[in-house]
């Protein structure tokens, strides 16, 4: 008689993700898109020890020279001191229940500190209410010094838009709510839109991923895992997605703002996340941000947002890695026996890409295939690079 | 129904005075106002009932934009601020001005409200009341100071604030349905009778020293 099937199915999957896992980051370089699929893929990265392994590989971060703390200066004649301290005093429920006193005041200073160092690196952004709500989960997950990296990149990427002087580029990207909901489902969109609901009910949740909504935490570093992995704009499909997943009760409030702002402000804390993570994926590639673009500009114009510094990303990402220099070098020195391999090895890399993949679809359903695909765009060009 | 919108500078206190109304508590442990949110308190006056919809908006420079659709349609405006930081005294004059320029001249009733009244000795509070009252004259303010900590005048002010609105939406009734009985010249669900139409005219803006 076996017992419990489900969970030994379960145990199984678990222990063979965390092989892989293993077995990307021991690549040379990292396998990146493997790591991407794992945190898309149900359960995410498992373990805040494989976050801290992982989560700078999606952000292409080099860990290895660590910033020293700040010292007291950091602090003197700060704009946004006074600001950072008030929101972080107010933070004491992103922190675990139960946690002693003292070390929750050691990491609420950490939390300040790793805010106006990132501030203080990039004079372009502003801080925005919320903000300490994504640099808290890094701090939690990561540690003070390597959250400070993490953060400092995500800033200029994934928050870029939230921490302009002003919000209109964040209402930009509130505006491709509603036609991912239309798209989906018309009647809701018509009844939301004879509400005039608005979006704001979606702003803390887009520019804080959920972190100031949610009070799980385990909940909270899923999605974090599945954002990092994805195009900066996946947080408005899972809002979107969540929006959808309410139909019933939306539909059953009366058709006005209050109303149905109210009801859809109050997160549940219930929600079936992988479902909605595999379904956020699915609607990305049935209705990329490209297609969407023009319904949301109609809203506001077209400026500046996360789809162009996403671009920038990309860029970055295979301008910067910190082993190209070398692997450069390392080329035109490369004798013809050496080209000659590396060629070969091309296409079996390429299979072993293939084959991954096909092992997700089978776990996710054919969308989440697609979502990775949309990360392997950006993600393999060092490869390409590598075996020229 | 009536509408309320609280504005003021961050970490005056806005969410925790409609806290302490609201659900009577008193919590250090509240976050930070992202946006706009908003609380429904029900009344009964006069055998009435009678809602308040009060929207707590975030207390951040940069939220203003996104906040101030919000502001529209409102029958009372709260501006609060810290008895303990008279900057934010001074920066209620700009919300003030930015919560009625989304709604039609002397439609709303105005309250300046001072908070953290428990942080502060008695002389202290006296002396920032007394600059608190020539803002409020000149914002046309009634002025309270509360505490959500210990609770201190929180309930009476927001029963002002109910029975203010609650005279004005009746006011409005009235003039509305004064309205369809000239024009359509048929059935009101409220009686007219023994209402002057000059008290409306003379008394349209509440008067903030009746109670």
């Amino acid at each position: 008689m076996k017992a419990e099937p489900g969970k030994h199915g379960s145990d199984f999957r678990r222990r063979r993700k965390l092989a892989d896992i293993q077995k990307a980051l021991s690549k040379d370089p990292p396998d990146v898109s493997t790591l991407r699929r794992m945190a898309i893929s149900e359960g995410g990265l498992l373990t805040d020890e494989i976050r801290c392994q992982v989560w700078p590989k999606l952000l292409n971060v080099n860990t290895d020279e660590l910033p020293p703390p700040p010292g007291p200066e950091l602090r003197v004649n700060n704009k946004d001191y006074e600001q950072v301290l008030l929101d972080v005093r107010r933070s004491l429920r992103r922190f675990p229940p139960g946690m002693p006193l003292k070390e929750r005041e050691d990491l609420q200073e950490q939390l300040i500190d790793i805010i106006l160092q990132v501030l203080a690196r990039n004079t372009q952004l502003h801080y925005y209410q919320g903000y300490h709500d994504i640099v808290v989960t890094f701090l939690l997950v990561v540690g003070g010094p390597l959250a400070t990296l993490l953060v400092d990149k995500l800033s200029t990427h994934h928050l870029r838009d939230f921490m302009d002087p002003s919000m209109d580029n964040t209402k930009h990207i509130l505006n491709y709510l509603m036609p991912i909901i239309e798209l989906v489902n018309p009647v809701l969109h018509d009844f939301m839109q004879r509400a005039e609901v608005g979006t704001i009910f979606a702003l803390s949740w887009l520019i804080t991923w959920f972190g100031h909504v949610l009070s799980d935490f385990r909940h909270v570093v899923r999605l974090y895992d599945f954002f990092l992995a994805c195009h900066p704009l996946m947080p408005i499909y899972f809002a979107a997605v969540i929006v959808l997943h309410r139909e019933e009760e939306v539909l059953e409030c009366e058709c006005e703002m209050a109303s149905v702002h109210h009801l859809l402000s109050q997160i549940p804390q219930d929600l079936p996340y992988e479902t909605l993570i595999s379904k956020a994926g699915d609607l990305f590639v049935q209705f990329p941000p490209s297609e969407l673009s023009r319904e949301a500009a109609q809203q506001h114009q077209s400026e500046r947002t996360a789809v162009s510094t996403f671009k920038d990303f990309e860029l970055a990402s295979t301008q910067q890695r910190p082993d190209m220099v070398l692997r450069r070098r390392f080329r035109d020195s490369v004798r013809p026996e050496h080209a000659a391999k590396s060629v070969l090895t091309k296409p079996r890399t390429n299979k072993l890409v293939k084959l991954a993949v096909m092992g997700l679809t089978v776990a996710l359903g054919a969308a989440a295939l697609a979502v990775v695909k949309s990360a392997l765009e950006w993600a393999p060009k060092f490869e390409l690079q590598i075996f020229p | 129904m009536a509408k309320v919108v609280m504005v003021g500078d961050l970490y005056v206190g806005k969410t925790s005075l409609i806290n302490r109304f609201c659900k009577n508590v008193f919590d250090r442990d509240y976050k930070a106002t992202i946006g706009v949110d908003f609380e429904i308190e029900r009344f009964e006056i006069l055998g009435i009932p009678f809602n308040l919809q009060i929207w707590d908006t975030a207390g951040q420079e940069k939220f203003k934009c996104i906040a101030s659709a919000y502001y529209r349609g409102a029958q009372v405006i709260i501006t609060a601020f810290d008895l303990g930081d008279l900057q934010t005294l001074e920066h209620t004059r700009h919300w003030l001005q930015d919560a009625l320029k989304e709604n039609e001249p002397d439609s709303c009733s105005v309250f300046l409200i001072g908070t953290k009244k428990d942080t502060l000795s008695e002389a202290e509070c006296e002396r920032t009341e007394q600059d608190a009252l020539k803002y409020a004259s000149e914002m046309n303010a009634e002025f309270w100071s509360v505490s959500a900590k210990t609770g201190e005048h929180v309930k009476d002010f927001f029963f002002r604030v109910a029975g203010l609105a609650f005279e004005q939406s009746m006011k409005k009734e009235l003039e509305k349905s004064r309205h369809s009985t000239t024009q359509i010249g048929a059935g009101s669900l409220i009686q007219l009778e023994g209402n002057s139409p000059e008290k409306r005219e003379n008394d349209f803006r509440p008067n903030i020293n009746c109670c």
